[in-house]
């Protein structure tokens, strides 16, 4: 019976971490497997026996382990610190807690909620039949080409691979920041747009691409039309729509408004 | 698909199936919806809200770490919220008892409690988070894309417009350059 792989956190450790040792890029990449569970059972029986042979084989499984989840620890760390800064943007919930009196939050959440009821039930039927549409045709723009440059372009190509790869939040406070200083940018304005819908946020979308989609000298004028057009759909407001999904040009927009009208 | 309610996970299985795969949305709503309850709790017990960042940020690894090793599962009753939420507690109880700020006689850690890891795994671990923060922007793109949001070397690839051996030689690199930077401190 082979040895257990070492667990981080249990099962057999080592006491002393030795690190006196090269591990090649093949090495790296077996160990990588075993430890990412990407293997046959054959493949892993056979790992686990040259392990239980092989005590510095051992030692660098148990290293590499310790580094992958390093990594895996630090990528969540970032995460956090970007999730608390989006939260910091937000009106404080203690504030609230402490200064509304129980009778008045009472208030305030019965109003809230027949807000709700009243708005569903008025939007329901319709907003069902949007947002399907909305669903059925909104692709997140694919993004450009990135390379990792210098200056503004570095900055804002390094937020194009955060956006690329889904995180559209990150991708949002990067290029904020860069919007700063660079307010005119189509570009960086178009893209900003972008990523604002791709993560939901369709109110914030339509105040960036509405003004592009307005300006046929405009670089991304025709898909900002389309997007434009699709975010005011998800908002409800299918009339506003049409005009910006026709001055699209895309193949798919009058197959998309003969179902609005 | 995780299915939420308003910030609320209403199935606490998916929610611990998107820790595990360290599912980006589902994690920021676990965050952001129970920061507040932790906040309240430290401030109203001598703490800040600085220290309730720290400590929350703390016991959310803990969690995460938990659940990924199989630690912590959800049973009926209990959620990641409850069970993250104690964590904070213990750690800020852990905190004021270290500041002497109280004079806390037995804290029974319970279930809570983190798997001891030797001290060499510990100051390496410690290590590879000191050196990965330093490590320059495409190295921590590519290993974060990765090991942490799982993406497959293909979809990097496309990312950076490399190809996917290049990619997978970048990623190599990367690893090579942080163990480097780990071993030799050692």
């Amino acid at each position: 019976m082979p040895p257990a792989p070492p667990q981080f956190g249990g099962g057999k450790k080592i006491n002393t971490l030795d690190t006196n040792y090269i591990i090649s890029a093949d090495e790296f990449s077996s160990i990588e497997q075993y430890l990412l569970d990407e293997t046959s059972a054959e493949q892993k029986l056979a790992f686990e026996n040259r392990m239980s042979r092989d005590i510095l084989l051992t030692s660098k499984v148990q290293e590499v382990k310790l580094l992958l989840a390093g990594i895996e620890k630090a990528s969540l760390k970032e995460r956090l610190d970007s999730y608390h800064a989006g939260i910091e943007k937000m009106p404080s919930q203690n504030n609230q807690g402490k200064t509304i009196p129980l009778r008045k939050k009472w208030l305030v959440a019965a109003s809230v909620a027949l807000l709700v009821a009243v708005s569903v039930w008025l939007y329901s039927s319709q907003g069902n039949k949007y947002e399907k549409l909305y669903a059925t045709y909104f692709k997140p723009d694919p993004g450009l080409m990135s390379a990792m440059g210098i200056g503004d372009n570095y900055l804002f190509n390094k937020a194009m691979l955060d956006y690329k790869t889904g995180n559209y939040k990150k991708a949002i406070d990067e290029w904020s920041k860069l919007k700063t200083s660079t307010d005119q940018n189509d570009t960086l304005n178009y893209f900003l747009g972008a990523a604002q819908q791709a993560d939901g946020n369709n109110a914030a979308a339509i105040v960036l691409l509405q003004s592009m989609a307005s300006d046929a000298t405009k670089p991304f004028y025709k898909d900002a039309c389309w997007y434009t057009g699709l975010a005011l759909l998800k908002q409800g407001k299918a009339n506003e729509a049409i005009p910006y999904l026709e001055k699209s040009g895309r193949p798919e927009s009058s197959e998309l408004i003969s179902q609005l009208k | 698909m995780l299915q939420h309610t308003g910030n609320q996970f209403t199935d606490t299985t998916l929610s611990t199936a998107a820790v595990l795969a360290n599912d980006d949305k589902a994690l920021e709503s676990l965050y952001t919806a129970n920061f507040y309850k932790t906040e309240a709790f430290i401030v109203a017990n001598s703490g800040t809200a600085e220290e309730a960042k720290d400590i929350f940020q703390e016991a959310f690894i803990a969690v995460w770490q938990n659940v990924k090793a199989g630690r912590f599962v959800p049973q009926n009753g209990s959620s990641l919220e409850a069970y993250l939420f104690q964590i904070a507690k213990y750690k800020w109880y852990d905190h004021l008892k270290a500041a002497k700020k109280i004079n806390v006689v037995q804290l029974d850690d319970g279930p809570f409690v983190e798997a001891a890891s030797n001290e060499e795994e510990e100051k390496y671990m410690e290590s590879v988070q000191h050196h990965f923060k330093n490590l320059g922007e495409p190295c921590k793109q590519v290993l974060t894309l990765f090991y942490y949001m799982k993406k497959s070397m293909a979809n990097i690839a496309a990312a950076f417009s490399w190809t996917e051996a290049t990619a997978k030689n970048n990623k190599y690199r990367c690893l090579q350059r942080l163990r480097s930077l780990v071993v030799e401190k050692k």
